[in-house]
């Protein structure tokens, strides 16, 4: 109800016309004011905005917590580096490694998904024990590098990777709005309300969330390529802990999951926090995020995104109401 | 570990294991039915049990003889640890749309945890802790051929009583009939005059409890660490999914065969796949079972 009535105050137009102003900065920026330090700080931006948008489409959408979303994120950087290192070109190993994602989710998507609520996010939690454990083993040093992390060899890919990261946020951003226009969007939206409701009235809530996990996936394992592309090594260590675990579900959160521009505004303000609070006190960056989870949880489930929702609705309603009539007559 | 007898060594050790597990994923299941909320700081309230035994226990400060009776006192001390953090941080997730409701206590249940975890790591360091048999001047003692430390068999008794007290505490007392009532039909028991707030408080308490039950006995048989308390809330998890939700000796079975895949498993196998022996345990069950054990 609110959220319609700010939409159509805002104006849909003001907010495309704003993001395309924003990309072309971000697009023409590295070839002009942007430093490598920057470069870099943007990118990561970026790659973890794309990951929050991937994590909700199953997240936000269906309303199933994905706590493993990262598992995904992990296979792309796995398997990209895998093909890279077989001496498939960077091309090849980009798009050969979408489909070994889509897989391993499909796979996944068998036993888990027929967990709910809790049991499903602890589930997709112990996920990421195990491909940490899997990773790390001797069996597969010689494909995982095992400890020491996957290695691709070293050139200078960050300008091209800056450019994929951003291409993919946009195609991230722009087809988390089309399924959420869609029939199919709208079959998630009913399963988050309720998925015995749902079910009975003709959706096929299995396929459905199947098809969502499977889509979030494969955005997530590229946007673990595109990482392992830009760092050309990484480790264990960096993926599987739990800052890195936890992040795209904080960046949604914080910014507001469910909603298309939320995953976008919390990814810039977590890349603040992150730049002014957890580089200040590493040692307890996880402690860091620890605080967040606890103050959203407790005052703002609905992120940035919901509390700004609720305090222009409130003003706007409340106080003018005549602005909300005019152009969408209210529905009683 | 002598392998005088290495089969009764490994049924001692899948028992010893197996109970910590079926007494800690009992603590994390009465909350579940009760209060309706899966404590994913739950884990760490057993490693943080599990710690303040260690510090005691190896603490100069206190004389060796009373060092037992604070180690004892810690499980009423987190009792009211759980009651505050029920009243203060669960309570009112409560009230809140089910949606809500669910990724709030996600997300404060667990940023908890992490809060915990750092806390941890940086005032005593990342490095594992354990108790030794010697450093609680406990005799290693030889018994039919089978060396075992004694302090090994005083944590099995230990967990026989555990779970019997709790069993009857369950069954019988006003508080367990009150838990169960709730876990069976949450408005008929209102209707009856269960009070709802305080039986969810109370099972909080005894939930909270059993956590530090669990970390004494895991710091005395295994070690504890700051960053093992997840994974011990997955193992929960599996030890439920495992046993089924139907009563209370479900999460004791589903826990004593977990203990076991992991102890044998790391003899027969390699140790290092140990703590995935949970989530493949898991993944199995539910291939096995189309409907899934657990639908909710």
């Amino acid at each position: 109800m609110t959220s319609v009535e700010v939409r159509g105050l805002i104006g849909r137009r003001s907010v495309t016309f704003l993001a395309a102003i924003v990309v072309i900065i971000l697009a023409i920026g590295p070839l002009t004011f942007i430093s490598p330090y920057g470069l870099s700080v943007i990118f990561f931006l970026l790659t973890f905005a794309s990951l929050a948008q991937s994590y909700d489409i199953v997240g936000g959408l269906t309303g199933y917590i994905n706590l493993g979303h990262i598992a995904f994120f992990a296979v792309g950087v796995y398997s990209f580096g895998a093909l890279m290192n077989a001496g498939l070109g960077p091309a090849l190993s980009f798009i050969l490694a979408i489909p070994v994602v889509a897989l391993f989710a499909a796979a996944v998507s068998i036993p888990f998904l027929r967990l709910r609520g809790f049991y499903f996010a602890v589930a997709m939690l112990a996920l990421v024990g195990l491909l940490d454990l899997i990773v790390r083993s001797t069996a597969l040093t010689s494909i995982t590098g095992g400890f020491s992390g996957i290695k691709i060899a070293t050139q200078n890919n960050q300008l091209p990777s800056y450019y994929l990261a951003l291409a993919l946020t946009v195609i991230t951003t722009v087809s988390v709005y089309l399924i959420r226009k869609s029939k199919f969007g709208r079959g998630l939206l009913s399963i988050r309300e309720d998925e015995q409701i749902a079910e009975v009235w003709g959706v096929n809530t299995a396929l459905y969330k199947r098809l969502a996990l499977i889509i979030s996936a494969i955005f997530a394992g590229f946007a673990g390529e595109v990482y392992l592309w830009f760092l050309t090594i990484t480790t264990p260590r960096a993926l599987f802990g739990l800052d890195i675990t936890f992040r795209p579900i904080t960046i949604a959160l914080l910014g507001g999951t469910g909603s298309v521009i939320g995953p976008l505004i919390g990814s810039a303000l977590f890349a603040i926090i992150d730049q002014g609070l957890i580089a200040q006190v590493s040692y307890f960056s996880r402690g860091v995020i620890g605080i967040i989870f606890l103050l959203v949880g407790l005052a703002a489930p609905g992120g940035i995104v919901g509390l700004a929702k609720t305090k222009i609705a409130r003003r706007l309603v409340i106080r003018k109401p005549a602005l909300v009539v005019t152009g969408k007559p209210e529905k009683s | 570990m002598v392998a005088a007898s290495p089969l009764a060594e490994l049924v001692l050790n899948s028992l010893l294991l197996g109970g910590i597990y079926a007494l800690t994923s009992l603590g994390f299941f009465i909350v579940f039915r009760v209060v309706g909320i899966l404590n994913l700081a739950y884990g760490d309230f057993v490693m943080v049990g599990g710690l303040f035994a260690y510090l005691i226990l190896t603490s100069d400060a206190i004389p060796f003889a009373i060092r037992p009776v604070f180690v004892i006192l810690l499980i009423p001390l987190f009792a009211a640890v759980g009651l505050a953090f029920e009243r203060i941080l669960i309570r009112p997730l409560l009230s809140k749309p089910p949606a809500d409701a669910l990724l709030s206590s996600v997300l404060v249940t667990l940023g908890f945890s992490l809060v915990l975890q750092d806390s941890w790591a940086n005032l005593f360091g990342t490095l594992s802790k354990s108790v030794t048999s010697e450093s609680l001047g406990l005799p290693i003692i030889t018994f039919a051929g089978l060396t075992v430390a004694f302090s090994r068999l005083l944590a099995l008794i230990f967990i026989v009583i555990a779970s019997i007290f709790l069993f009857v505490f369950v069954k019988k007392s006003y508080i367990g009939k009150a838990m169960r009532a709730i876990s069976q039909d949450k408005e008929a028991a209102t209707f009856l005059g269960v009070n709802l707030p305080r039986t969810s408080m109370l099972t909080f308490g005894l939930g909270t409890s059993l956590a530090a039950v669990g970390g004494i006995l895991l710091v005395i048989i295994q070690s504890v660490a700051p960053f093992s308390g997840l994974p011990l809330t997955v193992k929960a998890l599996a030890v439920i999914v495992l046993g089924g939700t139907g009563s209370i000796v479900g999460p004791l079975i589903g826990g004593i065969a977990l203990g076991s895949a992991e102890i044998l498993s790391a003899f027969y196998i390699d140790p290092y796949w140990s703590p995935g022996i949970a989530v493949i345990i898991l993944v199995i069950v539910l291939l096995l079972r189309p409907t899934g054990l657990l639908s909710r």
